[in-house]
């Protein structure tokens, strides 16, 4: 597996600790493939299948990322992640979606997400927007 | 003839013209010196008796008009009733004398007994030749000389056979007489006649009482009586009466019914009998005064009885007694029958009748044609009732295939996008996973591969978005209406968006029926407007949300136009299920403006479609 270049250059601001991701989505291959993607460098504390789910793990496990599905059956991954701003989370939120828009982009930072990836980049991106967004900084998918 | 007349010798036709002369010579010289007839009529009654009234008024003229020429008419009346003193009579006898000299009378009339009686004693001193006439009750009445007359016998009992027929029950008689001698007399006569009745009424005789005794006593009379009136001028006291007055007397004092004999009590509270018509009397005499007076010789006529009596019935008494009219004689006169209502207002009566049923129809016609108006009232009730009904119906039915028709996109765009896309997605992750591991000749077609995959997951989201765009529900109206805005300036329509003041979150409802309602406004605006501009303007107020859809298209005709597409209509329906309105304006070549508005409550409905 080739790591890219996004991935590369990210390299030297990643942290000595292994970022501990929650995993968000309803489903489960996605879940599978995004554990794969992130797999070594994070650790996956744990995953969720909808938007309550999330803010229960988020409270128990205290991620440090929590990578988000905006479509979900029930609260939206946007409600989530204003829930969780609302919370007081110190979470950073990366938004996983297939929307490829600039609105749901907006829409996602007015929600206090941190990254933005488009799941068909999933590979190549949520790495880095995971890593990006532990220190604090966004990275955003190109969108078409 | 004319062959006989040839054998005449001259002294035969010589003889018969003197003869004839002679004969008409003495006709013709009285005709011409006597031009008036000169008649006395001499009554046996006082000047106001009712015979001399009758008698005077009938009798002149039957003369005048039987005669034809001028009548000199004289006539005297012998009260004997009142003065019965044999003087009088002797007295009366030379005031005639004396006041009639020199007069020769055509002709003296006696009208009653006394009169007769008096002309039979003193005709040859009195009137010398003049032929008399007279009518007389009694039989044995003669006038010697040249004389002519009528014995007109008083009957007293024909009418007990009209009281038989009348009041069959009757058992009682009471005969009231008077004590003058003439009462007497009729008295006597009434007795004669009733004494064949003794077997059938009990008679009893009133008479001679003082007048206020004998009211006394026709007020207590039994039942089954009557009374019979015979004739009183005179009570038992002495007073004399107008027999008339006096009869009104005693038929207002009797409690039972009062029968007489003669026609001038009718009228007097009697109810009638079997009676002698005094104007019938006067007329006979006055007919047979006319013959003596042509030239007939009165001795050559003779004397002759009559009987001139009718049955005469006073209505009034039939009613003031309740006898049966019924039980009147066949051939008797009613009289003073009171026509009755029918009688007298039959036209009346047939008129209001008349009136009364057209104005029933009227009144009848007008009823049933409530009825129908009502009826038809009802009917149109019922069937707008229905109209309303179905009308209600229809509305449901195209409020619930709306929101079943978005339900179902809303699902199949969900599909499109949650599933089919992540699968897709999932596929495109594969593949690029896969991308670096195969050999150099399927790497192209993996990259085929890819990019196709990626062509899929725009399709589906490009079809998701068209059924139900996903961002209404995820980011909101205004995100939704830009991607609007520029799918349609894709599509050459120029489109500007502007909103101000849009709250946020709206309800999900609200929020689809506004996309809704702009993308129907927008499709129509490229479909038929020719439009160079369109312009979308959403703004919040503090009543409501405000949004409008104006372009400056062709414009159309609204009430043409409405109901031939489902569009303005679906616009319609869906802003009323969230209770907003909607006002579309319009004109040809002046372009359309589509207005609508949403008031506060509507903003905070928390009701929402699964979508």
């Amino acid at each position: 597996m080739t790591a890219p270049a996004l991935l590369r250059v990210s390299l030297p601001t990643t942290s000595p600790e292994p970022v501990r991701v929650l995993l968000v989505d309803d489903n489960d291959s996605m879940i599978a493939r995004a554990a794969a993607a992130l797999t070594p460098r994070c650790v996956v504390v744990g995953t969720a299948h909808n938007g309550a789910e999330a803010l229960d793990a988020v409270g128990t496990l205290r991620p440090d990322v929590v990578v988000l599905d905006i479509s979900m059956p029930g609260m939206t991954g946007l409600e989530v992640a204003s829930t969780l701003r609302q919370q007081g989370s110190t979470a950073a939120v990366v938004f996983l979606t297939v929307h490829d828009d600039k609105d749901f982009l907006d829409a996602a930072q007015a929600a206090g997400g941190t990254g933005y990836v488009v799941k068909r980049r999933l590979v190549s991106d949520l790495i880095v927007a995971v890593q990006e967004a532990r220190a604090g900084r966004s990275f955003v998918s190109a969108l078409s | 003839m004319t062959i006989r007349s040839r054998y005449w010798s001259f002294s035969q036709v010589m003889l018969v013209l003197v003869v004839v002369l002679c004969e008409l010579a003495p006709a013709s010289f009285a005709w011409a010196a006597d031009e008036h007839k000169r008649i006395l009529v001499l009554y046996s009654t006082r000047r106001d008796a009712e015979f001399s009234i009758v008698g005077e008024d009938v009798l002149p003229k039957i003369l005048d008009a039987g005669l034809g020429r001028d009548l000199d008419y004289y006539s005297e009346f012998i009260d004997v009733t009142r003065f019965p003193d044999p003087s009088y009579r002797v007295a009366f006898g030379d005031f005639i004398r004396l006041k009639y000299q020199g007069i020769p009378f055509d002709l003296v009339i006696a009208m009653g007994d006394v009169a007769a009686a008096f002309v039979a004693t003193d005709r040859v001193r009195l009137f010398q030749e003049a032929p008399v006439v007279f009518l007389a009750n009694n039989r044995d009445t003669r006038i010697a000389g040249n004389s002519s007359g009528f014995i007109l016998e008083r009957s007293f009992s024909g009418t007990l056979r009209v009281i038989e027929q009348l009041q069959p029950d009757v058992k009682n008689v009471f005969v009231v007489t008077g004590a003058a001698p003439a009462d007497r007399a009729f008295e006597r006569l009434a007795r004669e006649q009733f004494r064949p009745f003794e077997s059938r009424f009990a008679f009893t005789y009133l008479s001679a009482l003082r007048a206020s005794d004998l009211e006394q006593r026709l007020a207590g009379l039994p039942e089954h009586s009557i009374v019979y009136y015979v004739l009183v001028t005179e009570d038992g006291a002495g007073n004399k009466f107008h027999p008339l007055e006096f009869v009104d007397r005693i038929t207002a004092a009797a409690n039972r019914p009062t029968y007489s004999w003669v026609d001038s009590v009718v009228d007097h509270g009697v109810l009638g009998g079997d009676l002698y018509i005094q104007k019938a009397a006067v007329e006979s005499i006055g007919r047979l005064a006319l013959r003596v007076l042509h030239g007939e010789r009165a001795d050559g006529i003779g004397t002759s009885a009559i009987n001139l009596n009718a049955v005469q019935i006073d209505w009034r008494q039939l009613q003031r007694w309740g006898i049966n009219e019924a039980r009147v004689p066949s051939g008797a006169l009613v009289l003073f029958r009171e026509a009755s209502l029918w009688d007298r207002y039959n036209i009346y009566i047939l008129g209001a009748v008349g009136i009364l049923l057209i104005q029933s129809g009227l009144i009848a016609g007008l009823l049933v044609q409530r009825v129908r108006r009502r009826r038809a009232e009802r009917e149109l009730r019922a069937s707008q009732e229905a109209l309303r009904a179905s009308y209600e119906r229809l509305r449901d039915l195209s409020g619930r295939l709306l929101h079943a028709q978005e339900s179902e996109r809303a699902r199949i765009a969900r599909e499109l996008h949650d599933d089919i896309s992540q699968q897709i997605s999932l596929l495109v992750i594969d593949l690029g996973l896969m991308r670096g591991d195969v050999a150099p000749q399927t790497q192209r077609l993996t990259n085929e591969a890819l990019s196709r995959a990626e062509g899929i997951v725009r399709s589906v989201h490009d079809l998701s978005h068209r059924l139900h765009p996903p961002k209404l529900r995820l980011i909101g109206l205004v995100a939704a209406l830009r991607d609007l805005q520029h799918e349609m300036s894709q599509l050459g329509v120029p489109v500007t968006f502007t909103h101000e003041n849009v709250p946020m979150p709206l309800p999900l409802e609200l929020t689809l029926c506004l996309f809704r309602v702009v993308q129907e406004a927008l499709q129509n605006a490229h479909k038929y407007s020719h439009a160079r501009l369109v312009s979308v303007h959403l703004h919040g107020e503090s009543e409501g949300l405000t949004l409008t859809v104006s372009d400056d298209g062709v414009g159309f005709d609204v009430d043409e136009a409405w109901g031939k597409g489902l569009g303005l209509i679906s616009m319609g329906e869906r802003l009323e299920a969230v209770g907003g309105t909607f006002g579309i304006s319009s004109r040809p070549e002046q372009g359309t403006k589509v207005n609508v508005f949403v008031p506060l409550s509507a903003l905070r409905a928390p009701e929402s479609v699964s979508v």
